[in-house]
């Protein structure tokens, strides 16, 4: 899910939408400092919509809180949010353009057609 | 394969890149394993100044430096589509995306550091090769964030190349680059996957009912061109003037050698032989900087040879940029 916070699309095509057919757990290590560093770098609402697109069980607060380094369980959550959800056959969907993007095998194909090109 | 609306180097780089790679098996591309200990080097120590940094590796092949060091988070990018699927089996829940090196479908100012390790030198022409280096630096975080560039030198110690465009076979890592044209035999069968080429290409014209005339020709001369740029001329003329960096190849008739390399089996069909633009010393520096004229703050500071290659580390420092 981190992968899809820093995919954009065409020109500016973020936030890319969701649209996932499989999605896979996966178990990973809980690394606290990893979290705090990425957590500046990710567009949160963007976030949020995935979350949502996807329809997980997780909540996340509208806000980010303001003093992340302290609260462990929005931490946690956003471990679990950003690395344990694997997106394995699926969609992105550019909001600019409507083009979709198939994620087959858990990879995204975001190759472009020269007629999308400027 | 559809090569309608499709730019001539784009083609070239499909038929000599990008299908040669997904062509091959994958037992061939997963032997290659090494990683270059200076980039190696160069992960550590952004590793060591941005702990958990977060690094895009564009052109990442099989993946080989996604996993190298568990204290960096990075996501790989390749062209080719076999090589990611590779790569994802491998290393279970790998980040990566299929991607082109010209359009990277990352935001804007993310990266801690990026990769470009023996990838832009598969472009055919300098635009091409300019855009790519632009759209890596664009990613880079505008406070330090650095790129590591690696590309194929022409000047070698174990082997000459005589052209700055080249194919190379990829069946074999220590087999002869094709920039010499052994025998009239060989150039006929070159001339005839040109012909095979074109056929198709026509093909595909005539199926969409296009007027095909305009497009076939620029693709023949195109095509005409890249064979002519890497046939070198006998030994007894002078030594090939520098071909100008332009989109447009230029076309020249040579007359053809003696080979030199008597035992060597030339072989120019595509399913064998990758291209690849080595890179002149000070080049790559040249290159770097007309891209920087287009993206804040980026500065090279550091140019290197290393086994082959010219690199150079280009940092992003919007301070610097705006002095």
């Amino acid at each position: 899910m981190l992968t899809s916070n820093i995919l954009k699309g065409v020109t500016r095509g973020f936030p890319l939408k969701i649209k996932a057919d499989k999605v896979e757990n996966v178990s990973v290590d809980y690394n606290r400092d990893f979290i705090t560093r990425i957590i500046p770098r990710i567009e949160y609402d963007a976030l949020r919509a995935a979350v949502n697109d996807l329809g997980l069980n997780e909540s996340l607060p509208e806000t980010m809180p303001e003093a992340v380094q302290q609260d462990d369980e929005f931490l946690k959550t956003m471990h679990k949010v950003l690395l344990e959800y694997e997106i394995e056959e699926g969609e992105l969907i550019c909001p600019e353009t409507g083009r979709k993007f198939p994620i087959s095998k858990g990879i995204p194909n975001m190759l472009l057609q020269e007629t999308e090109v400027s | 394969m559809n090569y309608q609306n499709r730019a001539q180097p784009d083609v070239l780089e499909q038929i000599y890149v990008h299908d040669v790679y997904n062509r091959l098996d994958s037992t061939t591309l997963t032997q290659d394993t090494t990683a270059w200990p200076n980039v190696r080097k160069f992960l550590n120590r952004i590793a060591s100044q941005n702990k958990n940094a977060l690094v895009a590796d564009v052109g990442c092949g099989t993946g080989k430096y996604i996993k190298l060091k568990s204290d960096l988070f990075t996501i790989g990018c390749d062209r080719s589509n076999q090589l990611c699927e590779i790569a994802r089996e491998k290393y279970s829940h790998i980040p990566i995306v299929i991607a082109d090196n010209l359009y990277l479908p990352y935001r804007d100012n993310l990266f801690d550091a990026v990769l470009s390790i023996g990838v832009i030198h598969h472009l055919t022409t300098h635009q091409r090769r300019l855009k790519a280096i632009q759209e890596c630096l664009r990613i880079l975080k505008l406070n330090g964030g650095q790129l590591l560039i690696y590309t194929w030198a022409m000047e070698q110690k174990q082997r000459q190349f005589s052209s700055q465009d080249v194919l190379v076979p990829c069946s074999n890592q220590q087999s002869r680059s094709v920039d010499i044209i052994r025998d009239k035999s060989s150039w006929s069968s070159s001339c005839h996957i040109q012909e095979n080429l074109l056929r198709r290409i026509e093909q595909v014209d005539s199926q969409t009912k296009k007027t095909a005339t305009t497009t076939t020709l620029s693709m023949l001369e195109s095509m005409q061109n890249l064979f002519q740029r890497i046939i070198k001329p006998a030994s007894s003329t002078p030594s090939t003037p520098k071909l100008s960096h332009q989109d447009q190849l230029k076309f020249r008739l040579r007359p053809f050698p003696m080979s030199s390399f008597d035992d060597e089996q030339i072989n120019l069909n595509p399913c064998n032989n990758r291209f690849y633009h080595v890179f002149k010393q000070g080049e790559l520096e040249m290159l770097i900087e007309e891209a920087s004229k287009a993206i804040a703050g980026a500065k090279i500071i550091k140019s290197y040879y290393d086994h082959g290659n010219w690199c150079a580390i280009v940092q992003r420092d919007i301070d610097v940029g705006l002095l």
